[in-house]
C-alpha cells in the first residue's frame, strides 16, 4: 500500500541519486556485504563437514572401509544397546548439573558485580577474562593434584584427623568432571549474564519493591525474567560445550564420570566406525538441543 | 490554583499526620543532603516538596519510600513508625520519574503486579485494573506492552500501578518532567483531580515552581538539604519568608537596600543602587538595616513621566526594552546605572517607545521586605 502512494515520488529520488552520482545499489546490499564472511565462513568449515557427517550416519564399514549403505542401523544400535543408552543418560546429567551449578555461581558473581560492586566491575570482568587465559589441561591436573588421594583436600583432611583413608570418590568419579567442568565454564556464563544484567534497571526493581515484593519476589518476577536471554545464552553454551567434552571425563571422570564425547572420540579412532561415531555424535546434538528447548518453552512459561 | 480546599487543617494537633518527618538528616560521604527537615503532610492533601536540583527533596522522598535510610530522624505514616521497614512494607507507593514499567510484561499484568503479589484473584485483578485504567483515561489497553505507548500514557499507566493497591500515601518523583509542556500542563490537572477523586495524600516533588503553585494544597519550599518556607501557595507566593523564596517562587524584582526610617508600621527604605526611597511595611525591619526589596512584575505600573496615580511608590526610569508574549508584555525600565526593574502589563496597554522616560509606582502593601542574608541572591 505504502509502495503504490509513493509510485509516481520514485523516479525523481533516482534521478536525485543518479545526478548525485552515487551507483544505484539496492538498500540490502550493504547488509549483505556484512553478513557474507561470516555465512561463508560457518557455510564451508561448519555446515560442509556436518553435511558430510550426517551422510556418514547412514553409511557402514566394510573391511576399513566406508561403503554408502544408506541404512539406519547406526541409529538402531546406538539407541538399543544399553551401553550408549547409558552413557547418553550419564552425559545429559553430568553436563546439565555442571551447567547448573556453573550458571548459579556466574549468576552470584555477575549479579555482585552489577549491583553492589559497580566500582570495581571493570578489574573484576577484567579477572573473568584471564581466567579463561590458563590452559585447559593445565587445569586439569591441577585439579587431580587437588582431588586425588595424594591430593591437598585428602591429605588435609587425614592430618586434621577426620578421615583415616583418602575419599576415593573425589577424583575418578561424577563430583571430579562436575567439578572441573564448572571451574572451566564459569567465566564463560558470567559474560553473557553480566550484560544480560546491564539492562535491568535500578529503578524497575525499586518499583518492584515498592509495590510490595519482598527481595526475592523482586528477583523472581523482574530482575530474572529480564536478565533471562543472558542467563539462558549462558545455560546453552556451557551445556553444550559441557556435554561434548571428553578430556575431561577421560582424565578425571573415571568409570562414573565418564561422558559420550570420550566414547565417540574412540569409536572414530581405535574402533575404526565412523558411521556409528557420527550417529552418536548427531543423536548427542539432537538430545542436548531438546532438552535447551524444553527449558526454553518451560522457563517462559515459569518467569513472566 | 485557591487554597480554599478546605482540607488543609494545618493547626488541628489531635489530627494524626498522613506523613510525619522530624529532624531527619542525612549526607551522602562529604555532602550534606538534608539537615534536620521536619514537615507533616495532613491525610488528602496535595503536598509539594518544591526545589531546585540538589536541595534534598528526590533524597527526602526516597527515605520516606524506604530506599534510603537517614542518618537521624524519624519518619511516621498514619501514625506508624517505618524508618525500619522495607519500601514493601509501607504503606505508600512511589511514581517514579521514568516511569520504570516492567517492560516484560503487558500493561495489564504491570497494573495488576500488587494484585498477583496478593494473590489476589483474577476476576477481581481484572475488574481493580479496568477501574485503574477508566481512572487515568486510558480504558482498554490491557494487551498492550510498555513499548507501544508513548511518554504520558506509561505516566498514566505507572500512577494506576502505583494506585491500585490502594495506597492511603503517594510519593511522586518529578513524574512530569519528561513530558513536553502542553502535556505536562494537562497532566497537573489530571493529577490533581485523581487525588481529589481518590482523596489520596500526594506529596509531589518538583523543580518546577509553576507545577507547584498550580497543584498544591502545600508547598515546602527546600533549599541545600533545609525547609526555606512552607504554607499554602498563596503563603509562599504572597508573603515569602526569605530571598530565596521570593525569587524561586514566582518572578520578583529583588533591590538590595538600607532602612532609612521605619515607625514599626511602615518603612522607609534606600535603594543601594541609583538611591530611591521606597515605602514598605515594615515587617519588623530596624532602622540602619540591609535588606532586599521585593516587588512582582504584575504589581509594578508604567505611564509616562508624571501621570498621576495614587500609588505611593514612584520611580523615575527609562524603557529599555520590551518582551512579547502572546497574553502579556514584559517591560524592562532602567532606574539606576545597574537596577532594572521587571514589569509586566496587559497587551492593550497604551506602547511607549523604547528610551522613552517613564515612572514605575507600586503600592506600598504590595512591597515586601526581606532580610538581606548577605548571600548573592540579589536581583
Amino acid at each position: 500500500m505504502a509502495a503504490e502512494r509513493l509510485g509516481p515520488a520514485l523516479p525523481v529520488q533516482e534521478s536525485a541519486e543518479v545526478t548525485v552520482g552515487r551507483p544505484a545499489t539496492p538498500a540490502w546490499a550493504p547488509t549483505a556485504a556484512q553478513l557474507a564472511p561470516a555465512l561463508l565462513f560457518l557455510l564451508v568449515f561448519l555446515v560442509g563437514p556436518v553435511a558430510v557427517f550426517f551422510a556418514y550416519s547412514f553409511w557402514t564399514v566394510k573391511a576399513y572401509d566406508l561403503v554408502p549403505a544408506w541404512t539406519l542401523e547406526n541409529y538402531q544400535k546406538a539407541l538399543t544397546e544399553p551401553i550408549y543408552l547409558q552413557l547418553f543418560a550419564q552425559t545429559l546429567v553430568t553436563a546439565g548439573l555442571a551447567a547448573i551449578v556453573t550458571v548459579v555461581i556466574a549468576y552470584a558473581f555477575a549479579h555482585a558485580i552489577r549491583f553492589h560492586l559497580r566500582r570495581y566491575q571493570e578489574a573484576l570482568l577484567l579477572l573473568v577474562i584471564v581466567a579463561l587465559f590458563s590452559g585447559y589441561l593445565v587445569r586439569i591436573y591441577a585439579w587431580r593434584t587437588i582431588l586425588g588421594d595424594e591430593g591437598i583436600i585428602n591429605q588435609a583432611l587425614i592430618s586434621l584427623g577426620l578421615i583415616r583413608e583418602p575419599l576415593s570418590f573425589l577424583l575418578f568419579s561424577r563430583i571430579a568432571t562436575t567439578i572441573v567442568l564448572v571451574n572451566f565454564l564459569i567465566p564463560l556464563a558470567i559474560l553473557p549474564i553480566y550484560a544480560a544484567l546491564q539492562n535491568v534497571r535500578d529503578e524497575e526493581i525499586e518499583v518492584a519493591r515498592d509495590l510490595g515484593a519482598t527481595p526475592f519476589g523482586a528477583f523472581w518476577r523482574v530482575t530474572l525474567p529480564l536478565a533471562w536471554t543472558g542467563v539462558f545464552a549462558a545455560l546453552g553454551l556451557t551445556f553444550i560445550i559441557a556435554a561434548g567434552d571428553y578430556v575431561t571425563p577421560q582424565l578425571v571422570g573415571g568409570t562414573s564420570g565418564s561422558m559420550i564425547g570420550r566414547t565417540i572420540a574412540s569409536t572414530f579412532g581405535t574402533a575404526f566406525n565412523w558411521p556409528l561415531g557420527a550417529a552418536l555424535s548427531f543423536l548427542t546434538l539432537v538430545f542436548v538441543l531438546v532438552l535447551l528447548g524444553l527449558v526454553k518453552v518451560g522457563s517462559e512459561r515459569v518467569l513472566r | 490554583m485557591g487554597t480554599g480546599t478546605g482540607r488543609v487543617t494545618r493547626d488541628d494537633p489531635a489530627g494524626e499526620a498522613a506523613i510525619a518527618v522530624e529532624g531527619v538528616c542525612k549526607r551522602f560521604g562529604t555532602t550534606t543532603a538534608l539537615d534536620g527537615v521536619s514537615l507533616r503532610v495532613e491525610p488528602g492533601t496535595f503536598v509539594s516538596l518544591l526545589g531546585p536540583s540538589g536541595c534534598g527533596k528526590t533524597t527526602l522522598l526516597r527515605i520516606i519510600g524506604g530506599f534510603e535510610h537517614a542518618d537521624a530522624g524519624s519518619i511516621s505514616i498514619h501514625g506508624v513508625r517505618v524508618d525500619r521497614l522495607p519500601p514493601n512494607r509501607r504503606p505508600v507507593n512511589t511514581v517514579f520519574q521514568r516511569y520504570a514499567l516492567f517492560p516484560h510484561k503487558s500493561i495489564f499484568e504491570n497494573i495488576a503486579f500488587p494484585l498477583a503479589l496478593q494473590r489476589v484473584p483474577r476476576a477481581e485483578q481484572r475488574a481493580r485494573v479496568a477501574e485503574m485504567l477508566d481512572l487515568v483515561r486510558l480504558p482498554g489497553i490491557e494487551a498492550r506492552s510498555p513499548a507501544q505507548l508513548s511518554g504520558g500514557q506509561a505516566q498514566r499507566v505507572a500512577l494506576a500501578r502505583a494506585l491500585i493497591g490502594r495506597p492511603r500515601v503517594l510519593l511522586l518523583d518529578e513524574p512530569l518532567a519528561a513530558l513536553d509542556l502542553k502535556l505536562r500542563k494537562a497532566m497537573q490537572l489530571e493529577l490533581r483531580r485523581i487525588q481529589e477523586e481518590l482523596g489520596t495524600s500526594f506529596l509531589y516533588v518538583t523543580h518546577d515552581q509553576e507545577e507547584a503553585l498550580t497543584m498544591s494544597d502545600w508547598i515546602v519550599l527546600m533549599s541545600e538539604g533545609r525547609i526555606a518556607q512552607q504554607g499554602t501557595p498563596a503563603e509562599v507566593y504572597e508573603r515569602p519568608a526569605n530571598v530565596f523564596a521570593s525569587g524561586f517562587i514566582g518572578e520578583a524584582n529583588l533591590l538590595p537596600g538600607i532602612v532609612a526610617a521605619t515607625d514599626g508600621t511602615t518603612a522607609r527604605v534606600r535603594l543601594a543602587d541609583g538611591g530611591a526611597e521606597v515605602t514598605a511595611p515594615a515587617n519588623g525591619v530596624r532602622s540602619d538595616q540591609p535588606v532586599v526589596v521585593s516587588v512582582r512584575p504584575e504589581r509594578l505600573r508604567i505611564g509616562r513621566a508624571g501621570s498621576a496615580n495614587g500609588a505611593e511608590n514612584r520611580i523615575p526610569g527609562r524603557l529599555t526594552r520590551r518582551v512579547f508574549l502572546g497574553n502579556i508584555r514584559r517591560e524592562f525600565v532602567a532606574i539606576g546605572p545597574d537596577l532594572v526593574l521587571v514589569a509586566q502589563r496587559g497587551v492593550d496597554a497604551e506602547p511607549i517607545p523604547n528610551g522613552e522616560p517613564v515612572e514605575v509606582s507600586w503600592q506600598a502593601a504590595n512591597t515586601i521586605l526581606l532580610p538581606d542574608e548577605g548571600a548573592s541572591h540579589g536581583g
